[in-house]
């Protein structure tokens, strides 16, 4: 290595001048500040990303959790109960529902409309297609997992402490024995038993935030992007139960108690986001590659 | 599918479309392709009444359900949001609008349905026929008529105008009364024999939405014509302040030729030499015509835009010659209308005239009221002519959706203000000249 070969290096990486003698040590040396240069770039665009979308995802969780919290903590009056956590799980069947639509509108329309205004080709000339649309799924990821993740848990942690204790009447009888899926966890470890729930759910999230995200990458039409992974959602559960598989159905994965709990198999929980991966990539191979659709069009 | 949900499903499906295209559409008449977007509402209205029963031991069950979709082809808030979400889908991929106008569009499409299906039942299961199993037929069918007859009105046309305007007020109107009828929807249970055990609950809350809506609409309306002024005003008043410095560039002139014609006066021999001295020291002093009415135009909007033209006109070698004597200010009709009056018939005089014509303005204040008129060399037109004019769509260039309207907006102002045409043939110079104008009481 010479010494002009480092005359056009950044300056960041001009250190590395100083130890020519040792070409394995300067190779080292300036791999390490091209990787960290790299990691700091995606740092600061995941950071970006979140700026532009923390407005309609703050606003998102302030809405959801209020709704979440206030709807566990009241609709359950009216139900025969056993335990509390059920209760978190009567409050949560309108978000059980709608979820699809609250991962997908207050993140989904960014893309588009950086496509549509053609914000999306100013940023080739500074960072790389791939890196950028990284950074941007990541940032869209976690917002999507923090949308669903703090209104299920906070509102299984008010309904389980805070409201009133639920007084069963008769817990179960021999005849119908109560039955719940992992009833040791639900009835021993409820908080933990949420938390896991709440986790998982908010995995499922991400998922079908990303259905949202591929369409954002190559379809026109917002109402199309933002709607859906919820009309999706919808016809995989009528094919689904039409098709006599309840139990393989995205939403019983995402709540376990959508059928009952002697219907779940092993298969259950990851057949639906399994077939909703796939159906992903399907359509990210008939865009991409079948049509030949480009996210930057020029 | 029994024959009575078919039917129903098939006139729920004609009334979102009738509803759909008279707000979406923006083309003249209806063409056979359009059934297909018929169709579409008609399979979506399928759909939301399926139902699939799951059960351990048995298949699952497909059924339609028949209960619970009189009012809208939904019988709880989730599937009327689901239903709401197609026809939006459907709206966006057929009509190719903005994404705003899609949706506030397809809201006013579900209030519109709303509305019209609730009156229907009010009329029908209110008169006492609620066991009658043919009333959510009939008044589907009603319904259907109604809407039938609400496209040949300019209802949709008023509708297309202010969703296209996009003014907050108008979005905020649409929104509102869409929120008010859902939640009017879930307190009947989307029952429509509750409508009328709950009929005092549902005028008062029917009377509130028009309240809510006449006051959103009267604070759009002005919001609207404060926007259109401010929008003239900044078009305008730059125009009428460079006539304004034009004349003061003169007035430069004008004191230095007073004092050469003071010194031509004291250093003339006699005076005849001094008569001619002067009178070719005043040659081309005096301001032009046009350009003095202008500046003693009352309406500072109105004078520009007439200068504005009248420089356009200068441009196409056609000379303007304006006489403004009455007031424009203080008057019932508004500037904003006066504006529009003039803009269309100076327009329409450019354009049907050639090079080295003259066009001539004149508003002034007659026994009748305050009248506008405006004449430009034209051959001779008969009454029938004239009266072709006015009609929308009429063109002298052709006949296409673009043209045509100018004529006709300044007939619909003339109606509201309840004021007159004018119409005439005159002859100027040995020149057939065509005259229209409008006189304002």
């Amino acid at each position: 290595m010479n010494k002009n070969s480092c005359r056009y290096t950044p300056v960041s990486f001009q250190n590395c001048c100083f130890d020519l003698d040792n070409s394995y040590n300067y190779k080292h040396t300036v791999d390490t500040a091209i990787h960290k240069e790299r990691k700091l770039t995606m740092f600061r665009l995941i950071k970006n990303e979140f700026s532009k979308l923390k407005v309609p995802v703050i606003l998102t969780v302030a809405f959801l959790t209020i709704a979440a919290i206030i709807l566990s903590c009241t609709l359950y009056q009216n139900y025969s109960l056993d335990y509390d956590l059920e209760a978190w799980e009567v409050g949560s069947e309108l978000l059980n529902f709608l979820f699809p639509l609250f991962v997908a509108v207050p993140i989904c329309w960014l893309m588009y409309y950086e496509r549509k205004n053609n914000f999306l080709l100013y940023t080739m000339p500074r960072v790389g297609k791939a890196k950028y649309l990284t950074a941007k799924w990541i940032a869209a990821a976690v917002s999507a997992f923090v949308i669903l993740f703090i209104p299920y848990f906070l509102s299984a942690f008010f309904a389980l402490y805070i409201k009133q204790p639920i007084v069963p009447m008769i817990r179960g009888t021999e005849a119908s024995p109560f039955s719940h899926i992992y009833l040791d966890m639900f009835a021993n470890a409820p908080l933990l038993y949420a938390f896991l729930l709440s986790l998982w759910k908010s995995m499922i999230g991400v998922i079908i935030m990303s259905l949202g995200f591929v369409l954002s990458l190559y379809i026109k039409n917002i109402f199309v992007i933002l709607t859906g992974p919820f009309i999706y959602d919808i016809l995989e559960n009528f094919f689904l139960s039409i098709l006599a598989m309840p139990e393989y159905r995205l939403i019983t994965s995402y709540e376990p108690t959508a059928v009952a709990s002697q219907s779940i198999t092993s298969l259950s929980p990851f057949a639906g986001p399994a077939l909703l991966l796939a159906v992903i990539a399907v359509l990210w191979i008939v865009f991409a590659k079948v049509r030949n659709k480009t996210v930057y069009e020029v | 599918m029994t024959l009575p949900i078919g039917i129903e499903i098939l006139l729920d499906g004609a009334l979102l479309f009738l509803i759909s295209f008279g707000i979406f559409n923006e083309r003249h008449g209806m063409k056979i392709k359009d059934s297909l977007l018929a169709l579409y509402f008609t399979l979506s209205c399928t759909v939301s009444r399926l139902s699939v029963s799951i059960s351990m031991n048995t298949a699952p069950l497909l059924s339609m359900e028949k209960q619970g979709y009189e009012i809208v082809p939904a019988p709880s808030l989730i599937l009327f949001l689901f239903l709401i979400l197609i026809v939006i889908i459907i709206n966006s991929l057929w009509f190719k609008k903005d994404a705003v106008y899609t949706l506030f569009g397809t809201m006013a499409v579900f209030s519109i349905f709303i509305i019209v299906r609730e009156m229907f039942i009010l009329l029908f299961y209110g008169l006492g026929t609620a066991d009658n199993s043919w009333n959510p037929v009939i008044c589907r069918i009603g319904s259907v008529l109604l809407l039938c007859a609400v496209l040949f009105t300019p209802f949709f046309k008023w509708i297309q105008d202010k969703l296209n305007d996009g003014l907050l007020p108008v979005k905020l109107l649409i929104g509102n009364t869409m929120v008010l009828l859902c939640a009017l929807l879930v307190f009947l249970d989307f029952d429509a024999t509750k409508t009328t055990d709950q009929l005092l609950f549902l005028s008062v809350t029917i009377a509130a939405i028009l309240l809510i809506n006449l006051l959103f609409g009267a604070y759009a309306q002005k919001r609207s014509a404060e926007i259109k002024r401010v929008t003239m005003l900044e078009q305008y008043i730059p125009v009428i302040e460079e006539l304004i410095t034009q004349v003061r560039a003169r007035q430069h002139e004008f004191n230095n030729r007073l004092l050469a014609i003071s010194a031509a006066a004291q250093t003339a021999d006699n005076l005849e030499q001094a008569q001619a001295e002067i009178a070719e020291l005043t040659t081309g002093l005096q301001l032009d015509i046009s350009e003095k009415s202008l500046l003693g135009c009352d309406s500072k909007i109105i004078a520009g835009m007439i200068f504005s033209k009248m420089k356009y006109a200068e441009m196409k070698k056609i000379m303007v010659i304006s006489n403004i004597t009455a007031p424009l200010k203080g008057r019932a009709i508004r500037e904003l209308d006066v504006v529009e009056i003039v803009g269309i018939l100076i327009d329409n005089a450019i354009e049907a005239s050639n090079a080295g014509d003259t066009i001539y303005i004149k508003i002034e204040h007659s026994d009748d009221g305050l009248s506008v008129l405006v004449s430009n060399p034209y051959m001779m037109q008969s009454a029938t002519d004239f009266v072709r004019m006015f009609r929308r769509g009429f063109s002298t260039k052709g006949e296409n959706d673009t043209r045509g309207h100018g004529l006709a907006n300044v007939k619909a102002i003339v109606d509201r203000y309840r004021g007159k045409i004018i119409t005439r043939n005159e002859t100027v110079h040995h020149q057939n000249y065509v005259t229209i104008g409008v006189i304002f009481p």
